[in-house]
């Protein structure tokens, strides 16, 4: 398999008024060729910028420090200008934003809002990029495409509007589809029916799968990097995430699932300004010792592609 | 249904006004008779005897019962009859009609300057939020903004009339002038209007581009434009096909309400560039307690008001597709 993606010490730091926020903080990562990786964490965990950073998706006027190295076939993003990164966004390397509710512009045509990166990346006129909008729709199994295609958002339902955001980022045809939360919101069996759908349209592409829901991403993903506090914290086929995790936050954040006893991890998880020293959990850590307190755990591998970043298995 | 209690709507709001327009004036100290012998101020008012007086009040109509006066002016409106001036002693309506045509010109350039201004200007200003342009922006607008019109206008008259005479001081065009061509009579119209327009463009722009430029800012935290940006769309087209839509709504009622205070200022500006047009019809009604003027030149003002709501409701529904009932 060959390496399609390979994030070295990313940093994404935002500086405000109160300090540095620390969103990503030096996260190593690989995504290789048609495979599906999940990342998983809380809230606030920073993967949903992480995401957003390997594309450089903020607006221009805000004020960010993106560090390191995102090398996507060859070419380190971050040495790209804005102009060529936006020839990469939509065409080699797609989002789905979270919200579908709100990801949609309201006030345009759904059919229009995918013919114009359509119109954009593939050079169609407006006519073919029209007919190719409603190709989309109907790839991702929406009714009558032709007909929603000319509908706003608003005349969509929830599950529509998520299968529209999938069709938007499959348009141009991406190798990479970095999917922010695509099931969030959304009813069970619905969820399910993304799900499949996800599963279907990626057979043949990368996907970086953000999410808390770590049963979607059971479903979905063949490897896993669990995020905690800006940094990874595990990383594991998404067989030994499950049957055999490694670090005390990997283990909570599985108990505090509904069907192992619904136990939540204790404390909240830290401001991404003021980071704990040493290692970033062991305040919500039951089996912190002292020098949790102060050294901070690097990232081991322990065998066989699993990786973890806890003194309890540092053999230095 | 919806459609007839917005008709009806409308129809309540006529009648209202036009009753407030009936007695308002009416309860102003003084009456028409007082100021139609001499102007106010004058060193030796003319005072009439009892007789004329009666004699008068009877010409116009002014002895009736209060009541009967608003039964004949709701009529006359009716058929379409404004009245009799007393003070320029002529038609109501044909006196309007004459000063209309010029303050539309000046109101219907200005306001579509101000707002198309305001709202590019809004919109560049909020998409570099912060930046040089933003905050070069937003100072030098918001002060020249708060100059009051009048002010603004005398100001330009010292300056561009009086001390450089680059531009006329007054009126709406070169008295006893005859045209050889309309396009001569058209260039000498458009010299006229430059500065009275530019002082009403400067003090309307600064209320659209601060409301315009929230507007933008609101919108661009908005998801959207993240999805936007993430179909590799170029800034230049997010601001204009995905933002600056979306901003524009709450911008349309703005305006239409705005509408007031740009009559307000017009009547300033008309007065002070002694502009022939509506604004200064109304100033001088007042000052002349001209009744039936007075109620014309308010029934105008309350029509062109409705209307820019009427056409504020219409754009918003053109804008926003979930408002539109199939």
């Amino acid at each position: 398999m060959t390496t399609l993606l390979e994030i070295t010490s990313l940093k994404t730091w935002f500086p405000t008024r109160d300090g540095i926020v620390k969103a990503v903080n030096a996260v190593d990562l690989k995504i290789e060729e048609k495979e599906k990786l999940g990342l998983i964490g809380e809230t606030g965990s920073g993967k949903s910028i992480l995401g957003m950073s390997i594309i450089r998706l903020f607006h221009s006027s805000a004020k960010i420090n993106i560090e390191g190295k995102i090398v996507y076939k060859g070419k380190d993003l971050l040495r790209l200008s804005e102009e060529e990164i936006r020839k990469i966004r939509g065409k080699e390397i797609a989002m789905i934003l979270q919200n579908p509710a709100t990801s949609l512009n309201p006030v345009l045509k759904v059919g229009d809002q995918i013919a114009e990166a359509i119109q954009l990346h593939q050079r169609l006129a407006k006519r073919a990029a029209s007919e190719k909008a409603v190709e989309m729709l109907e790839a991702v199994k929406i009714p009558a495409p032709d007909k929603m295609a000319n509908k706003y958002p608003h005349e969509f339902s929830g599950g529509m509007k998520e299968r529209a955001m999938i069709a938007m980022a499959l348009a141009c045809d991406p190798s990479l589809i970095i999917a922010d939360e695509p099931t969030k919101g959304l009813d069970v069996t619905i969820k399910m029916q993304v799900v499949k759908l996800l599963r279907e349209v990626t057979k043949q592409r990368s996907m970086l799968f953000i999410t808390h829901d770590l049963g979607v991403a059971a479903e979905v993903c063949d490897n896993i990097a669990v995020m905690y506090a800006g940094e990874l914290v595990e990383y594991a086929k998404t067989e030994d995430i499950f049957k055999n995790p490694l670090h005390p936050y990997t283990q909570g954040f599985l108990n505090s699932l509904p069907e192992r006893g619904l136990k939540p991890i204790r404390g909240m998880s830290p401001s991404l300004i003021n980071l704990p020293d040493g290692c970033r959990f062991h305040p919500r850590c039951d089996y912190a010792t002292g020098i949790c307190k102060t050294r901070h755990p690097e990232m081991a591998e322990i065998g066989n592609g699993h990786f973890v970043r806890c003194l309890l298995y540092d053999r230095s | 249904m919806h459609r007839i209690t917005k008709i009806t709507g409308y129809v309540a709001i006529i009648l209202v006004v036009l009753s407030f327009n009936f007695f308002l004036p009416r309860l102003m100290p003084g009456d028409p008779l007082s100021f139609l012998t001499g102007a106010p101020g004058m060193d030796m008012p003319i005072v009439l005897d009892e007789e004329t007086r009666a004699k008068l009040l009877t010409y116009y109509g002014l002895d009736k019962p209060l009541s009967q006066q608003f039964y004949d002016y709701m009529l006359g409106i009716l058929h379409g009859d404004l009245g009799w001036s007393i003070y320029h002693n002529a038609p109501v309506s044909d006196i309007l009609i004459g000063a209309l045509k010029w303050t539309l010109l000046l109101v219907g350039t200005s306001t579509a300057l101000y707002m198309v201004l305001g709202i590019l200007l809004g919109a560049i200003s909020a998409w570099n939020r912060g930046g040089k342009s933003d905050v070069g922006l937003l100072v030098s607008l918001l002060s020249i903004g708060s100059f009051p019109p009048f002010f603004l206008g005398m100001l330009f008259i010292i300056l561009f009339s009086v001390k450089l005479n680059l531009f006329p001081a007054f009126g709406a065009q070169t008295p006893f002038m005859g045209y050889s061509s309309l396009l001569e009579e058209a260039s000498d119209i458009l010299y006229h209007l430059f500065l009275p327009a530019t002082t009403l463009v400067i003090s309307h722009i600064g209320g659209v581009y601060l409301l315009m430029r929230n507007s933008m800012l609101n919108v661009i935290g908005e998801d959207y434009i993240l999805t936007a940006r993430a179909k590799g769309m170029a800034e230049w087209y997010i601001m204009r096909k995905h933002a600056m839509k979306n901003a524009l709504l709450p911008i349309t009622t703005m305006i239409a309400l705005r509408t007031g205070f740009m009559i307000g200022g017009t009547i300033l500006v008309e007065t002070v560039f002694a502009y022939p047009g509506v604004g200064r019809l109304l100033f001088d009604a007042v000052t002349y307690r001209d009744y039936p003027l007075l109620q014309g030149a308010f029934l105008i003002i309350t029509l062109v008001i409705i209307a820019a709501n009427f056409v504020a409701d219409m754009v918003y529904v053109q804008l926003d597709p979930r408002l539109r009932h199939d």
